[in-house]
This record gives C-alpha cells, sequence and structure tokens, in this order.
C-alpha cells in the first residue's frame, strides 16, 4: 500500500512503558490490542513467507536446467571374440549387436553378459574372401554395412521385437535381417576403403556411402514406401556416382538418411558436400588437420568432425539467398582433446552427440548449446562408442569387451549462451535469437532465446503506457483540481469499474474486432490527435466569450459537459475525414504506405492494438492511484498559494503537483507493473510473434503470454518446462526490481517534499 | 481455463458461420463394409478426453452418439492442442488423448517410463491440411516449394527466395504490392507440428507467423484478413475462405476432395489418432473399448463427415478394430 501514511513502530507515551488503566473493559481492550498486532504481524510474515516459498518453488524447478551430465557404469561384457567396428543397441539397453572386425555379426545379451548368437555380415550371399575391407562406423541407427574386397557391399539391418510374457515382463529378440548387397556398375573386383551409412528413424529409408580404392565414390538409398490408403507398398533402390575427390579415397564419410546430403573428407583436411541432383561437390572448404571421424548430427542438417590434432567441430550447410546449393559453413569448435578423435557418435534425442579419442578419453557434447556435458575415461581399449536411442545409455566397446553406461543427461540444450546469446541454428545464416521452441519432429532444434520474448514484453509495456500515463494522469489531475466534487463523485467509481473488465474480454473485442476496425480508420485515429485538442480549445474561446450570465449559471468544473459535445464532434469529423485522409495523404491505404515507408509490413494485430486495449486495463489504475494522490496534498498548501495570488492552474502545476509527485510516481509503476504482467490481451491481441522489433505496427511476443501459450504443451520436468518456469523468473525478476527502484524513488521524493 | 473459455466462443463464432464443408458431406458415404455399432455390454462411468483442437468438435459429436447409446456415460472433452495429450495420458487424467499427429518418441518415452510398455495407438479419421486464403483472394493454387517460401525463415523445401508480397505469386493489379499476412497454430498443435514437418520440410516458421490458440481463430483471421493466409484441418472450412490446390512437384495440383486425398495425391493428408492406455496381455478398459468400437463403426464414421473430415477405409477399420482386442 504505497499511499498509506506509515507510523512508526512502537510508538510509546513519554515516559517508557505504557501507561496500565484499571477495570476490566480496559485490559479487554489491550487484549485485542495485542491480538490484532499479532494477526498483522502474522499476516504480513505469511505474505513475506509465500512470495518467498513461491520463488523458492520457482528456483527448484530451474536449478536443474544447468546441471550437467551423469554417466555411470551400468553393466559390461567379456568375450574374447568381440572386437566392434560398430554397435547397435536397443532402447531398453537390454541387448547389443556388434559388427565385428572379423567380418561377424554378434548378438550380445547385456543383461546377462554374454554374447547369445553370431552369424556372418555376408551371410549366405556367395561369401566373398577374407575378412571386410571396410567397416561402415556407428550411425546411432539399428544398421550395419560392410564392404568387401571383391568391391560389394552388404548391409544387414538390426530390429528388437518387443513382446510381454504373462507376468507383464518386457522381452525384447533382437533380429538381423537378411543381408542385402549393393553393387555399383564398375566396381567389381575394386577393394572397398570407406563406408558410411545412415537409416530414417522409421527404418523405411537407408542410405549408403561406399568409397572404392580407387577413389570411386557412390552413394546408395533405398526406400520402402508404403501408402496408408491404399495399402502399397513400394521399395526402390537409387544408386548415385559422385565425383571422385582429388588425391585420392576420402579420410572419413558421413551420409544422411535419405543420401541427399554426403560429406566426405579429403586426405589434406578439406570437407567436400554433395547433394542430391549434382555429382560435383557443392562446396569444399579449406585445408585442416586430417579429418579422422565424420557424422550427421539427428536430422541431417549439422555435421561433426573430428580431427587428428584433437579438435571437434560442427559445421552446416548453408544455402544462401537465391542459391540452389549449399556451401559447408564452419560454425562451432569444441575445446579440443589431446589425442586424435577415434569415433564421433550423434544422439537421436537431441543436437548431442559423444566423442571417444584413441588415447581412450570419451566426452559427451551437445551442438546448439556449445556444452561439454561430461568428459571421462573409456580405457585404452575403447574401439568405438555408441548412445543409445533414448540417449539414456552409452555403449562402448574394446577388443575382448562392452561396457554399458548409464547416461543421465536431462537439459543439454539448455545454457546462459542460448537462452540470452546469439545461437547459430541449423539452417540459417547466421546467429540470430530465435524462439521456437518445438517441432512436431524427434530431430526438430528447439530455439529457446529469452531475448525476443523480453523485447517482445517491453514493447507492449512501452506502447500501453505512452498512451496510460498522460490519460491517466492528466485526467486524475483534472478530475481532483479542477472538476465538479458531485461529477467527480461519478466519474471516479466509474473508471475504477473500468478495471474490473475482465482482461480475456478486452483481448477478444481487441483482436477481433478493434484490429480490423484500426486497419480501416487509422488515419482517422490520427486525426483525432489534432482536432479534439483543436475543439477543446475552440470550445473554451466560445465558453469564454459567452455572456457571463449564461456562464454562471452553470457551476464551476461543470463546464466539461459542453466540452464533451465538442469533443465528440471532433471524433465524429475525425473519423467521418478518415478514408478522404487516407486517399489524400496516404495515397489510397495507409497500411500500404506504412509498409512503403518503413519496409515493414503492417500487421493487423500490433503493437498499437494492445496499447489501446491494455491501456483500458491500465489507465483506471494509474487514474485511480493518482487522483487519490493529488486529493491527499494538503488543502491549506492549496489554499496559501490560491491567497498568494497564484491562479488555479499556477497552483495546481507549481504546488500540487511536485507534491503529489510520489503518489504519482506510484501510480505509474503500479501501471507499469500491471502493464509487463499482463497476460490474456498481449495472448488474443497480437500474433504472439516472436519477433524483435519496436514497430508499433507489428505485434509482439510477450514473456507471460508465452508461458500461457506453451505450459499445456511442456512436459513435466522437460527442459521446455524448466525454461518456462525461467522466464516467469526472469519476470519475477523483473517486477522485483521495478518495484524496488520505484519505492527507493518514492521515498527519496517524499523526503524532499514532506517539510510541505 | 480462460483460454477454453475462448475456444469455445470461437467455436461458437465459428459454428455460427454457414459451413462450406456441408457441401463435401453430401458427396461422402462411409464405406458399406464398415460394421454398424453394436453394444456389446452396458457400460457406465465417465471418459476424459484431453488433447487435440482439430478433433474438439468430432470428439464431442462422438461423445453425443455414443451417449445416445449409452446415456449414463458422461463425457468431458478438452482440447488445447495435440501436445497436452501424452501429459494427460501418463498423469491419468484422460483415458483418451486425441491428436492430430503421432506422437513424437520423447512422448512415449515418457509414457513408457511411467507404465513400462508403449500407448496404444488407433487412427480414428483422416484429414486434410487446407492451406486457406480469404475468399476474395484470387489465388487458386501453391507449390509446398511456394507454401514454404511463404511461411518459412529457412526455406528448406528448396526455394530460392522468400515470398512475402502476393504479385511474387503471380497476382495482378492491386495485389501485387500487398505484404502477406501469415496466420498459425500455437506449438503445442498437432497441426502446427504436421505443417511444419511436410510444408516447411521440416524448416523453420517465420517469426512473424500470427500464432492463433485454435483452428476457429486461424480461418476466422484469414476471413477477416483479406491479404492473410492460413492453415488449419479441413473440418473447419468456412464460407469466409477459400482452400487452395497444393502441389507436391509444381505439375499436378489437387484440391482438397476425398478422391485426391485417399489416393495420397494430395500432400497434406494425415490421420487423426486417439491414443489409450492398455497394459500388454490385458483387456482394454470396457468404457473406452466401446467408445473406440462406436468411434470405428458406421454411425462414428458419418459422425466424421459431418464435422468435414474424412471417413477410414474398411480396411483400415477392421485393422484398428482389431487392435482392440
Amino acid at each position: 500500500m504505497p499511499l498509506a501514511r506509515r507510523i512508526p513502530p512502537g510508538t510509546r507515551q513519554p515516559g517508557g512503558e505504557p501507561r496500565r488503566i484499571r477495570g476490566t473493559t480496559a485490559r479487554r481492550r489491550l487484549a485485542a490490542d495485542r491480538f490484532g498486532r499479532w494477526l498483522v504481524a502474522a499476516g504480513g510474515v505469511g505474505i513475506i513467507a509465500t512470495i518467498l516459498g513461491i520463488l523458492l518453488f520457482i528456483l527448484i524447478e530451474v536449478w536443474p536446467l544447468f546441471g550437467g551430465a551423469r554417466v555411470e557404469p551400468l553393466a559390461g561384457v567379456r568375450d574374447a571374440r568381440l572386437d566392434p567396428a560398430a554397435l547397435v543397441i536397443d532402447e531398453y539397453r537390454t541387448h547389443a549387436v556388434s559388427l565385428d572386425r572379423d567380418g561377424r555379426v554378434r548378438i550380445v545379451d547385456l543383461e546377462r553378459g554374454v554374447v547369445d548368437d553370431e552369424l556372418p555380415l555376408a551371410g549366405d550371399v556367395g561369401a566373398p574372401d577374407g575378412p571386410p575391407t571396410a567397416l561402415a562406423p556407428v550411425s546411432g541407427r539399428p544398421v550395419v554395412a560392410g564392404g568387401f574386397a571383391d568391391g560389394r557391399v552388404v548391409v544387414r539391418t538390426v530390429s528388437f521385437a518387443i513382446s510381454f510374457d504373462d507376468t507383464g515382463r518386457r522381452l525384447v529378440a533382437p533380429e538381423v535381417s537378411a543381408p542385402t548387397v549393393l553393387a555399383a556398375p564398375g566396381t567389381e573386383g575394386r577393394t572397398v576403403v570407406r563406408l558410411a551409412v545412415a537409416a530414417s528413424p522409421a527404418g523405411d529409408e537407408l542410405a549408403v556411402a561406399a568409397a572404392w580404392a580407387d577413389g570411386t565414390l557412390h552413394v546408395f538409398h533405398t526406400t520402402r514406401e508404403e501408402n496408408d490408403f491404399t495399402g502399397e507398398v513400394e521399395t526402390s533402390v537409387e544408386d548415385r556416382p559422385l565425383e571422385p575427390l582429388a588425391g585420392g579415397p576420402p579420410a572419413a564419410l558421413a551420409v544422411s538418411a535419405r543420401g541427399e546430403r554426403v560429406l566426405a573428407a579429403t586426405a589434406d583436411g578439406r570437407l567436400a558436400l554433395y547433394e542430391a541432383g549434382d555429382p560435383r561437390p557443392s562446396s569444399v572448404s579449406g585445408p585442416g588437420a586430417p579429418v579422422t571421424a565424420l557424422t550427421w548430427l539427428v536430422g541431417d542438417r549439422a555435421a561433426v568432425v573430428g580431427r587428428k590434432d584433437g579438435a571437434i567441430e560442427v559445421w552446416f550447410p548453408i544455402r544462401d539467398r537465391g542459391e540452389t546449393r549449399s556451401r559447408i559453413v564452419f560454425v562451432r569448435a569444441f575445446p579440443p582433446r589431446d589425442a586424435p578423435i577415434a569415433v564421433l557418435a550423434p544422439s537421436l534425442r537431441n543436437k548431442g552427440f559423444v566423442a571417444l579419442d584413441r588415447g581412450g578419453g570419451a566426452g559427451l557434447y551437445h551442438s546448439t548449446s556449445r556444452r561439454t556435458l561430461w568428459r571421462g575415461e573409456a580405457g585404452e581399449a575403447a574401439r568405438t562408442l555408441v548412445l543409445a536411442p533414448r540417449a539414456d545409455g552409452l555403449l562402448v566397446g574394446g577388443s575382448g569387451q562392452l561396457a554399458l553406461w548409464r547416461v543421465d543427461n536431462p537439459h543439454p540444450e539448455i545454457s546462459l549462451g542460448t537462452l540470452f546469446g546469439k545461437v547459430w541454428y541449423e539452417g540459417y545464416p547466421g546467429p540470430a535469437w530465435v524462439w521456437q521452441s518445438t517441432g512436431g519432429t524427434d530431430d526438430a532444434e528447439p530455439k529457446l532465446s529469452l531475448v525476443p520474448l523480453l523485447v517482445g514484453t517491453l514493447k507492449g509495456t512501452f506502447y500501453s503506457l505512452i498512451l496510460a500515463i498522460p490519460i491517466g494522469v492528466l485526467g486524475a489531475m483534472y478530475a481532483s483540481q479542477f472538476m465538479h466534487p458531485r461529477l467527480r463523485n461519478a466519474v471516479k467509481p466509474v473508471v475504477e469499474i473500468m478495471a474490473a473488465l475482465p482482461s480475456v474480454v478486452l483481448g477478444f473485442l481487441a483482436g477481433l474486432w478493434l484490429a480490423p476496425l484500426i486497419q480501416r480508420v487509422f488515419p482517422g485515429l490520427l486525426l483525432t490527435l489534432v482536432l479534439v485538442p483543436l475543439a477543446v480549445i475552440a470550445a473554451g474561446a466560445v465558453w469564454h466569450r459567452l455572456p457571463a450570465r449564461l456562464r454562471h449559471r452553470v457551476p464551476d468544473g461543470l463546464e466539461v459537459v459542453a466540452f464533451a459535445a465538442a469533443i465528440v464532434a471532433a471524433m465524429w469529423l475525425s473519423f467521418e475525414l478518415s478514408p478522404w485522409v487516407e486517399s489524400m495523404v496516404f495515397g489510397g491505404s495507409f497500411p500500404d504506405w506504412i509498409h512503403a515507408v518503413s519496409g515493414i509490413p503492417y500487421d493487423q494485430r500490433n503493437a498499437v492494438i494492445v496499447g489501446i486495449a491494455m491501456g483500458f486495463a491500465v489507465i483506471p489504475i494509474i487514474f485511480s492511484v493518482a487522483e487519490d494522490a493529488f486529493s491527499n496534498v494538503p488543502r491549506t498548501l492549496i489554499s496559501g498559494s490560491l491567497a498568494l495570488g497564484a491562479s488555479r492552474w499556477q497552483t495546481v502545476t507549481r504546488i500540487v503537483l511536485p507534491t503529489a509527485s510520489p503518489g504519482i510516481f506510484s501510480a505509474v509503476m503500479i501501471g507499469f507493473g500491471r502493464a509487463i504482467g499482463e497476460t490474456m490481451i498481449v495472448l488474443m491481441a497480437t500474433g504472439n510473434t516472436p519477433i524483435m522489433s519496436w514497430f508499433p505496427f507489428n505485434g509482439f511476443r510477450t514473456l507471460s503470454a508465452n508461458i500461457a501459450v506453451e505450459i499445456p504443451e511442456a512436459p513435466y520436468g522437460g527442459t521446455l518446462y524448466r525454461t518456462l518456469f525461467f522466464s516467469a523468473l526472469l519476470l519475477f525478476a523483473l517486477t522485483f526490481v521495478i518495484n524496488t527502484v520505484a519505492e527507493v524513488v518514492r521515498q527519496r521524493l517524499r523526503g524532499r517534499y514532506a517539510d510541505l | 481455463m480462460t483460454t477454453r473459455w475462448l475456444t469455445t466462443i470461437l467455436i461458437l463464432a465459428g459454428a455460427l458461420v454457414p459451413t462450406g464443408s456441408a457441401a463435401l458431406a453430401q458427396a461422402m458415404k462411409v464405406d458399406a463394409d464398415v460394421p454398424t455399432y453394436h453394444a456389446t455390454r452396458s457400460v457406465a462411468g465417465s471418459l476424459n478426453s484431453v488433447g487435440s483442437d482439430t478433433m474438439n468438435n468430432l470428439m464431442t459429436l462422438w461423445a453425443e452418439g455414443f451417449r445416445r447409446v449409452h446415456p449414463s456415460v458422461k463425457v468431458q472433452i478438452e482440447g488445447k492442442g495435440s501436445s497436452t495429450a501424452p501429459p494427460a495420458l501418463i498423469s491419468g487424467t484422460a483415458q483418451l488423448g486425441p491428436m492430430s499427429r503421432r506422437m513424437k518418441a520423447a512422448e512415449i518415452d515418457a509414457f513408457e517410463k511411467k507404465f513400462g510398455y508403449k500407448p496404444l495407438e488407433i487412427r480414428a479419421a483422416v484429414d486434410a491440411l487446407a492451406v486457406y486464403v480469404n475468399k476474395d483472394n484470387p489465388i487458386e493454387r501453391l507449390t509446398i516449394e511456394q507454401v514454404d517460401a511463404i511461411f518459412s525463415k529457412t526455406r528448406k523445401c528448396g526455394a530460392t527466395q522468400p515470398i512475402d508480397r502476393w504479385g511474387q505469386l503471380g497476382l495482378t493489379g492491386s495485389w501485387a504490392g500487398k505484404p502477406i499476412s501469415l496466420y498459425g497454430r500455437n506449438s503445442a498443435s498437432g497441426t502446427y507440428g504436421y505443417f511444419k514437418k511436410h510444408a516447411l520440410c521440416k524448416g523453420d516458421f517465420k517469426d512473424t507467423v500470427k500464432e492463433q490458440p485454435g483452428s476457429a481463430s486461424v480461418v476466422q483471421g484469414v476471413t477477416e484478413d483479406l491479404y492473410g493466409i492460413g492453415y488449419s484441418g479441413v473440418g473447419y472450412r468456412t464460407s469466409g475462405v477459400k482452400a487452395v490446390a497444393l502441389s507436391k512437384d509444381g505439375k499436378e495440383f489437387h484440391g482438397v476432395e476425398p478422391e485426391s486425398v485417399y489416393s495420397g495425391k494430395y500432400p497434406l493428408a494425415r490421420f487423426l489418432y486417439i491414443y489409450v492406455n492398455r497394459p500388454p496381455n490385458q483387456p482394454l478398459d470396457p468404457l473406452t473399448r466401446e467408445f473406440l468400437r462406436y468411434v470405428l463403426s458406421r454411425a462414428g464414421q458419418e459422425v466424421v463427415i459431418k464435422d468435414g473430415y474424412l471417413p477410414l477405409h474398411a480396411k483400415l477399420v477392421a485393422r484398428e478394430l482389431a487392435k482392440l482386442d
């Protein structure tokens, strides 16, 4: 209660202890007094405790966002036959399939710690001589591939059949498909030297990139498509030759699940990007340290590159405006490791990946947030590793052993950098502040920058206050100092009732009725800014010239009723003239004119609409509190000023206004607090567009509206859920700081004018 | 709860406008082989449904029809977006989770973490996502590449230039210089996710897309805004808007007619799903089972047509019914 007069605590009678009064009434009164004091204190402490409790709750919800990942050993398997080049693990982390360097596929039961079964990769398709000459590194997907000295490539997919026994226990049965042989014309008898494999999440698409000893490059793409409506199944294999790289076969390969993007590393560390529809690389990067590991992240829009000097880098294919082909661009680097990078394996749940170096060091990283979430030792013997499909496990394979680690990595995508800094997201031309929290797919990259929301919050507040402050404060000044008391007694409650209008109704009207209306008559609205003051001045002049006899019949302060007619007439005229002004000044259409002048399109649901609608919610608050402040200026001051010969206007501007300034300041600040936290009006009257622009004729998205829009879809305890809580904390902090500053300023002002 | 109230208002507002889908409804008939509904047992109790806004009217109509057979059953329906269905199924506040897109792997994970098995997915109807423009807009057809260039800032479908004026789509005269005003759904919506995946090739929306809390308010927005364009399920089509014909390859254009949807030629056709919680090797809760049997019956599929969506084929109905046993 900013306006309540504060009574110094512990006011005592002079002479120490309060005087004891005899009699039962007095004692009862003392008891009631004590009870009252206790009740007020308890209420006050209760409120503070509740607010602190809310703050604590928000902090508890937000805290885990900034924690790292925990990785701990879970199970291990020892078997001398194992020597994995690639691994596949099921989503329940019960079974693994190991593609070993001897060319055999081994099925491992991780729970019992034994090798269940083994079979040759090539199967019975006419076994080529000797072990495979190239094995595809881990892709994260359930598919393995090997290439042989006779030029053939063999692919097998792995599936895990799930069933439940009578007790409800889940049974996982790994199945390895029959081998698919891929052969490209002209490669018979040439040794396959490098392979990469990828598959789509549903397993209906599969791509293999292969390189032969003479440098020949091919990409195979197989699809199996079932039309849901007709039930037809179509399978197809597409073989696309790629132009060989200069300087021999690639040092590393990566292919996207649809085969439309292949990344190949040259011996001198350049990256060549091949895209669908063209056998030549669309872009080749500059040279660097030799590439030792290469993979696409989930979604196939970003590649991670591991180099011999231990560097780990993220590269994007970027398509510039007006271009049909992409360039491969360096985006960000992670702290380098001490040994050459051996393996990079993507997470299938987020833009994270794991890295293993030749010294046995492992690490868990996240591309978007640039965070190193965990670093650890996988052991000297470690040769490869893979993240479980749910990114909750890490399977490390070395010669003669497999080790399963549990991964607890709840919020890898959040850092202060992603919340407040510019981030370069996949497919974007450069770093940007973006809020776009979800996509319909698992490989969508959440974009959780709070900066557009903060800008939106301040924009909404700004446009509502530039309307509400002048009207609210000047209205209060007029009502308290000039208006007839009878009229004032009617006006004040009416204005206060305005504050009781539900904001959802205001928002609804603003969005569906006001927005199209303003689009039509905005020039008229501008015209009112000119015509209404003119009309008032004109009415004043006319009033002045009326015979005194007539004027004195109207009580002081009721002239306004006569003026109201002039104001209404001026407004009517403004809107009547609107089409005329629009065609004369704005060339026929104001939205087109403003678009042409500013280069920013006019949006029907814009900041001006919100300013007007939110003004409705904020004006009554500012008016009411400011009116109290004006009314509380001591009459003696005013009488003194008038008695000394000052006019009423001089008294109001030089005496009343400064004295009431602390209260007016509070009024503005309370209005500010209301505007900054307002949800429903902005939710409904703007398009909730998270843009970064202060232009008055487009929309915005505020922190509060964003919470309202997104909290129902945010899974409990998830990253979005906690990020929304973080934005609530931000809102809390924002209002807290503003209120504190306001209170300090108010006390200063009050101190200055206290002597009056 | 205010948003729910709002949705109700918007639905009412939408209902007042004569629906263009009535014409569609007359032309359509449910496959003769779809079984009629017989109550196998009488059921009572209450059913809660939380999820898709696209399916809000559909669920309400199904509930009405179901209650005509089983009057003692109470059905409560809340539709704020498909993404609200998985949390409701997990917490047990709903038995039915209508969704206009398939569950994402992360959502299935969360469900499985609680129950140990995956939710049961039932395909309940066919929807075609329509791209709407104002009824006075002369544009008739768009390619997916153009739709992507209009709505997306990443243009992953391949367009080289963003499209922000109607002139870039070949409109002439006073339309040529007018900026395109974009309307879309909020991110909780399955329609938002589906559109992002299939019409934007998994790209990102422009920041200037005005996010609306429901399908009806997207249509409302485009009705009021002469230069607007928006997307929502075909069931929300009104006389104030026009659905444009779409093409994947720029050669063959297909409108939202049933033939092109069923043949798979209309590029934005999808299923509408109902997710339920069914423990393995155990029968489905009788009330839920009866409701789903009703949905997958002749009467239930006629309701689908009435609401402006497309019914399932007999073959699909049989496949979905088999999942219930």
